[in-house]
């Protein structure tokens, strides 16, 4: 871990808040990439940030050192989101699936990024939430199993049949929206 | 092309989205103020439950000595009565 980090920790725990300001400056962004898979939305992914650092804050004491500053806020980060996805769950807040008839065909290597990554949250979103968040991490994050099992307390065997499963349900539900067609993809 | 490696594609790309970029770091600390503003506002409350607990408990341990040496009340309401002599 960098020295600052750690040295910006001790005076949190010594009471300095400002030093906890830098460190959310430091690593907003990173933090706002990881929550920006669980909301696409502007506001609750904002709110989602704020939720990850202000629950670091007060966690701040179990933090040993051992790994670098932010693998630990990105493990509170997808605990929080997985969170928000299951309180979502059980609000029974609609979340409006995505519309996959708007996709216009579009060239493969001059697809925009945001649109891939709208289209692949869209799919992912038809997957139940365990299995949604293991492709959502192995996807956007180029998280390993062992990595996504420490994150998330689960066994790695856990980890893999959930991927292996959610990578058939992907395929499906893409297969059923007939995803390469309107992409015009299926040369 | 086989629907996998489509989904494939569209991850490589999707790594490379770029995310609008905000600064959180006044609503993080306000929002640290607010919370430990209400955890201080509970103490004198979780003093208060405290103290009484230690008062229960202290009446609790004299009322137990006392139900276990009490005789039964009814008895004690006609023993003097049948103390008086009948003739």
């Amino acid at each position: 871990m960098k020295n600052a980090d750690w040295d910006d920790i001790q005076d949190c725990l010594n009471g300095d808040e400002q030093a906890y300001g830098r460190l959310v400056r430091q690593y907003q962004a990173q933090v706002a990439k990881l929550m920006w898979r669980f909301s696409r939305n502007y506001a609750v992914c904002e709110r989602l940030v704020q939720d990850v650092f202000v629950e670091a804050y007060f966690s701040l004491k179990s933090y040993g050192g051992k790994a670098p500053f932010i693998h630990w806020l990105r493990k509170i980060g997808t605990r929080v989101g997985y969170r928000f996805w299951k309180e979502q769950e059980e609000d029974k807040v609609n979340v409006p699936l995505m519309d996959f008839d708007g996709i216009e065909k579009v060239e493969e290597d001059s697809i925009d990024p945001s649109q891939a990554a709208e289209i692949l949250q869209g799919l992912l979103g038809r997957l139940p939430k365990a299995e949604r968040l293991v492709l959502t991490l192995i996807y956007f994050e180029d998280c390993s199993t062992r990595e996504i099992a420490e994150r998330m307390g689960w066994t790695r065997a856990m980890v893999k049949m959930r991927a292996y499963r959610a990578r058939n349900k992907i395929k499906g539900i893409a297969e059923k929206e007939n995803l390469l067609e309107k992409l015009g993809w299926t040369h | 092309m086989d629907t996998l490696k489509a989904i494939e594609k569209l991850v490589f790309k999707a790594r490379s989205e770029q995310i609008l970029w905000f600064d959180v770091s006044d609503r993080v600390l306000a929002q640290i103020k607010y919370r430990e503003s209400e955890i201080i506002s509970f103490l004198p409350f979780d003093l208060f439950a405290g103290i009484s607990v230690a008062a229960a408990s202290i009446v609790a341990f004299f009322s137990i000595n006392v139900w276990h040496c009490i005789t039964n009340p009814i008895i004690n309401l006609f023993a003097p009565l049948l103390e008086v002599p009948l003739w």
